[in-house]
């Protein structure tokens, strides 16, 4: 059954067939050669897959998001960012690394970040004579932020498929994605310095008190989700219903930018954007039900554990593995198939399940910005109107930097889990 | 095929605007919720039973319009690099696959909405059929949209398309 699963699996992705589709097809084909199993498992599994209160935190982020790119709000906050570390050679670009770590704090997904932050920042670095492709590159790996720092999507996806707690998850994905942040922004600097680009980034920017006036409404979505979320007070469910609330307060009563007018298209924008991730999740939870009953997991188990004798050189065999992954297969199928396979895993050779959660999307998100299938290079692409192929000779630094951050992540627990800890102490 | 066009255009209108009023209901009620136990102390139990069902309504309806707008997330990179002609069929084989799919979807969601019509949802008195048949209602909707998808490719859109995206 594994053999006619994996091999459909392929055929039907390659041949352009949607991936929810592909799963679901190859789930059928699987029930179908096992003969043992009903295909009434097919409705079953989905409905019971997407049947989860955890779950609809998705819609609910993405609509948070949309409201808030309506809303004015991305505006602000670029202006806020441009104001803290815009002055310098560069700023423009550490700017948007910075935009895309404070928009990730209201939004879970980075292609949401890309489209959000990217369509106010490419024109403008490219404005202040950045070279296209390179404007692309930067708000592409930086939009990465967006899954890492709470709240995230694919950190939901992990917690639901392994039954981690996405709360502490939230906590740990904090000092990951400010390391990650922190290195794109050195890098941009310095790339920045070498090539001579970005003198007059400081030209047009606001003075640091009237952005930030400006931007306090803005921040007022982050503070009720990240703080709702970290002091306990919110379930990450409940802090999304709590983060659109507070979107429509802001655009709506602070800003007036956001107009009824504007619902209809927010909403089906929402609509589409959680119907494609959302089915993709519904066919996983089928096949990868099918994957369990299969055996599959424990021979997996078996050959790790045959293989690789240290918790050092497992690592490093789910970052190979998960990297190949990342280039080639959607995140969140990624994350719902392999996460109930390789966490038990992980536990085995002692790795917590929330630090290794964070390698995971860590690995899955470096996934987003690596040809041929990174979805934020296509979103970045689009937002430039470039084609794809000029932005990849840009991207090997980015991807080094990020990889470097990857390895951190990977080997220094503590990023991960001492500020997970610490906050978890305070309350 | 003008006249097929024309009547998939209303059903995927009217399965967005169904989508879009799940989603408001499925998220009013999880404010609902929240403000339950934050206001009152304990969360209503009713209110989480529906935002689920809701959602899983709102997602499966939107199905139609995602195929419609050409959202579904899907590796086009083989069909694009493909000669046009060849590109086209194998486009359109993959919008038969989803044909066969949720064809399969109806069928057997169709079968566990009669299996499960005699359960309650938890705390309330409404059948669990009623949030199961999403699945086949919906899959009628999204049937409609991919043959709607692949009359406008065969009338020569997605050709067009291809030729300006693949510059």
């Amino acid at each position: 059954m594994n053999m006619a699963l994996g091999l459909s699996l392929a055929i039907l992705f390659i041949a352009g067939v949607p991936i929810a589709v592909a799963i679901g097809v190859a789930s059928i084909i699987g029930i179908e050669v096992s003969d043992r199993l009903p295909m009434v498992l097919v409705a079953q599994r989905m409905f019971t897959g997407l049947d989860s209160f955890p779950l609809m935190a998705i819609p609910l982020f993405i609509l948070a998001g949309n409201l808030m790119s309506a809303g004015g709000i991305s505006f602000r906050l670029v202006e806020l960012a441009k104001s803290i570390v815009g002055g310098v050679q560069g700023g423009l670009a550490a700017s948007c690394v910075l935009t895309c770590m404070m928009f990730a704090s209201v939004s879970g997904s980075s292609v949401a970040t890309t489209f959000a932050i990217g369509a106010i920042l490419i024109p403008a670095m490219v404005r202040h004579g950045y070279p296209k492709p390179m404007a692309a590159s930067v708000q592409a790996s930086s939009a990465e932020l967006g899954v890492l720092i709470p709240p995230s999507i694919p950190l939901i996806l992990y917690g639901v498929a392994t039954d981690t707690s996405i709360g502490q998850l939230f906590l740990a994905g904090l000092g990951p994605g400010v390391l990650v942040a922190a290195s794109l922004m050195a890098l941009v600097l310095i790339l920045c310095r070498v090539r001579g680009i970005g003198l007059n980034d400081g030209d047009d920017r606001p003075r640091f008190r009237v952005a930030l006036v400006g931007a306090l409404p803005a921040l007022l979505v982050p503070v009720v989700i990240l703080g709702g979320i970290y002091s306990g007070i919110f379930t990450p469910t409940e802090a999304s219903a709590a983060a659109v609330a507070a979107a429509i307060l802001v655009g709506m009563v602070f800003y007036r930018e956001l107009k009824f007018r504007d619902l209809p298209r927010i909403l089906a924008q929402t609509v589409i954007a959680t119907t494609s991730i959302m089915l993709i999740i519904s066919a996983a939870a089928l096949f990868s039900f099918l994957i369990a009953r299969s055996g599959l997991p424990n021979e997996i188990a078996a050959w790790f554990k045959e293989m690789f004798e240290s918790r050092i050189a497992f690592l490093l065999a789910v970052n190979i593995l998960l990297l190949i992954v990342g280039m080639f297969i959607e995140t969140s199928a990624a994350i719902l198939v392999l996460a109930p396979i390789l966490a038990p895993i992980a536990v085995a050779y002692g790795v917590d399940p929330v630090h290794f959660g964070l390698i995971i999307v860590v690995n899955l998100a470096l996934g987003m910005i690596t040809p041929p299938l990174g979805v934020n290079l296509f979103a970045a692409c689009a937002v430039a109107k470039l084609p794809v192929e000029q932005i990849i000779p840009q991207l090997l630094w980015f991807v080094l930097t990020v990889f470097g951050a990857l390895m951190i992540v990977t080997y220094v627990p503590a990023v991960s889990l001492w500020p997970m800890q610490m906050i978890m102490g305070m309350r | 095929m003008d006249l097929f066009l024309r009547f998939e255009a209303m059903t995927t209108r009217i399965a967005m605007w169904l989508a879009i009023g799940f989603l408001l209901t499925a998220t009013a009620l999880a404010m609902y919720q929240v403000t339950t136990r934050f206001v009152f102390g304990n969360p209503s139990t009713w209110s989480e039973v529906i935002t689920r069902s809701a959602m899983i309504w709102s997602v499966f309806l939107g199905a139609a319009p995602t195929f419609r707008e050409g959202s579904m997330i899907a590796v086009e990179i083989v069909q694009r690099s493909l000669p046009t002609r060849l590109g086209y069929w194998l486009h359109q084989a993959a919008l038969a696959v989803s044909l066969f799919f949720f064809s399969v979807v109806f069928w057997q969601g169709w079968a566990m909405v009669e299996r499960v019509a005699a359960q309650k949802l938890a705390a309330l008195n409404i059948s669990i059929g009623w949030a199961y048949a999403a699945l086949p209602v919906a899959s009628v909707f999204i049937m409609i949209a991919i043959l709607g998808c692949m009359a406008r490719a065969a009338r020569g859109d997605w050709a067009a398309e291809n030729g300006k995206v693949h510059t």
